[in-house]
């Protein structure tokens, strides 16, 4: 239930997350 | 209570299942496709790089999720992704995109339908649109069409446009006071002052309805507000979006939501019930025609990672679920941006890249 205030903000937390997970294939894969 | 125990079935009984046979679907067609796993270790044969399984399902995740919330599907996001940060420059990729884009909105038509933001009156015409229009689509690229360039842009300048006025109306303090969005801020306001310390969201379970059918025009309800609709307009722009975005090879979503956002300002928990059937059907015509109907005139068939296209579609129809689960917490104005967003970026590369090809296409 604590993280139930998040909710409105979600879409923009996976982005966040999409970027860092981005960045890391790139440092290990390239 | 009710409803907590709904979204508990629909996990256990529609979407872990859905996701384990798209797995093992994955992992059946790589061993069918190449006789081994494709993985982190080792690249997978047509895309020539390797990429772990789990960065597959996440793609398939954060491209389905983002886009459901805003009524489109997958595809716009994750072919720049894949052909940018993961290295997948064959031509293989649009087939494998084309699964992708197919499949995911399905996790999102199954989540909108439980929450009944769903409407067949007005989904009905805007999908005999679409799917006339897709089939016409591929022949105007081969003929009218045969250099795409020129039409990719002016489609891109409009889409920049349609990108910078759905920002502008986020930011309008004047929109947030009337319709669903001023509803949903007074609402929430009403909430915080009784001590609710749980977000805000529309109500569940409120219906998308037909109030009346007057001849021509349809009337839909939401939420205490009403849309009044022309149907032959509706099958119009079906066609018209349909046209453009299969003689591009693209998806119709991002040319069909910021119509319906921006032009009949329909609440983004409104047009999801048009945008994703639509979606899905101009998918399902646009993989039969590459797979059937362009070999016959280029002689060649190009056949998708299959194995690839599985997974990512494993997280994406999983990422389009959540969204219609959760697309409902999020103002309408969050919405608008994150629409606009996308909508902008995606037109204004379509402009850069008719000037300076660009690394990846979209």
């Amino acid at each position: 239930k604590r993280g139930l205030h998040l909710l409105p903000y979600l879409p923009f937390i996976v982005l966040a997350i999409a970027v860092v997970v981005a960045a890391y294939h790139i440092r290990v894969y390239w | 209570m009710k409803r907590e125990s709904s979204i508990k079935r629909e996990l256990l009984v529609e979407q872990l299942p859905t996701f384990v046979v798209l797995m093992i679907l994955g992992t059946a067609a790589a061993y069918g496709q190449h006789g081994f796993l494709p993985g982190g270790d080792v690249a997978f044969p047509l895309a020539q790089v390797r990429v772990p399984i789990w960065h597959l399902v996440w793609m398939g995740f954060w491209t389905g999720y983002t886009m459901a919330i805003v009524g489109e599907a997958a595809g716009i996001f994750a072919l720049p992704y894949q052909m940018s940060v993961l290295q997948f420059t064959a031509a293989s990729v649009t087939p494998t995109t084309q699964l992708l884009t197919f499949i995911n909105p399905i996790g999102a038509l199954f989540g909108f339908i439980r929450n009944k933001q769903s409407n067949w009156d007005f989904a009905l015409w805007v999908c005999v649109g679409g799917a006339a229009g897709a089939l016409i689509g591929p022949f105007i690229r081969l003929t009218v069409l045969s250099d795409p360039g020129p039409f990719k842009m002016a489609v891109g300048l409009a889409l920049a446009t349609a990108g910078v006025h759905l920002c502008w109306a986020a930011f309008r303090r004047a929109n947030r006071s009337q319709g669903i969005e001023g509803k949903f801020a007074a609402e929430a306001k009403a909430s915080r002052a009784q001590g609710v310390t749980q977000p805000f969201a529309i109500p569940a379970g409120i219906p998308i309805e037909t109030v009346a059918k007057e001849g021509a025009y349809l009337v839909i309800g939401f939420w205490g507000e009403r849309w009044r609709l022309h149907q032959p307009t509706l099958f119009l722009i079906g066609f018209g979006v349909a046209i453009c975005a299969s003689a591009l090879g693209v998806g119709g979503g991002f040319l069909l939501v910021p119509i319906f956002a921006a032009v009949y300002a329909l609440p983004m928990y409104v047009l999801v019930a048009a945008s994703i059937p639509f979606v899905i059907i101009l998918s399902a015509v646009a993989i039969f025609t590459y797979t059937f109907i362009v070999p016959l005139f280029s002689g060649s068939t190009l056949y998708a990672e299959f194995a690839w296209g599985l997974f990512a579609s494993a997280g994406g129809v999983f990422g389009a679920w959540c969204a219609a689960k959760t697309q409902r917490f999020v103002p309408q104005h969050f919405l608008k941006l994150m629409l606009g967003g996308i909508t902008g970026i995606a037109g204004v590369l379509y402009v850069v890249d008719f000037f300076h090809p660009l690394p990846f296409r979209i």
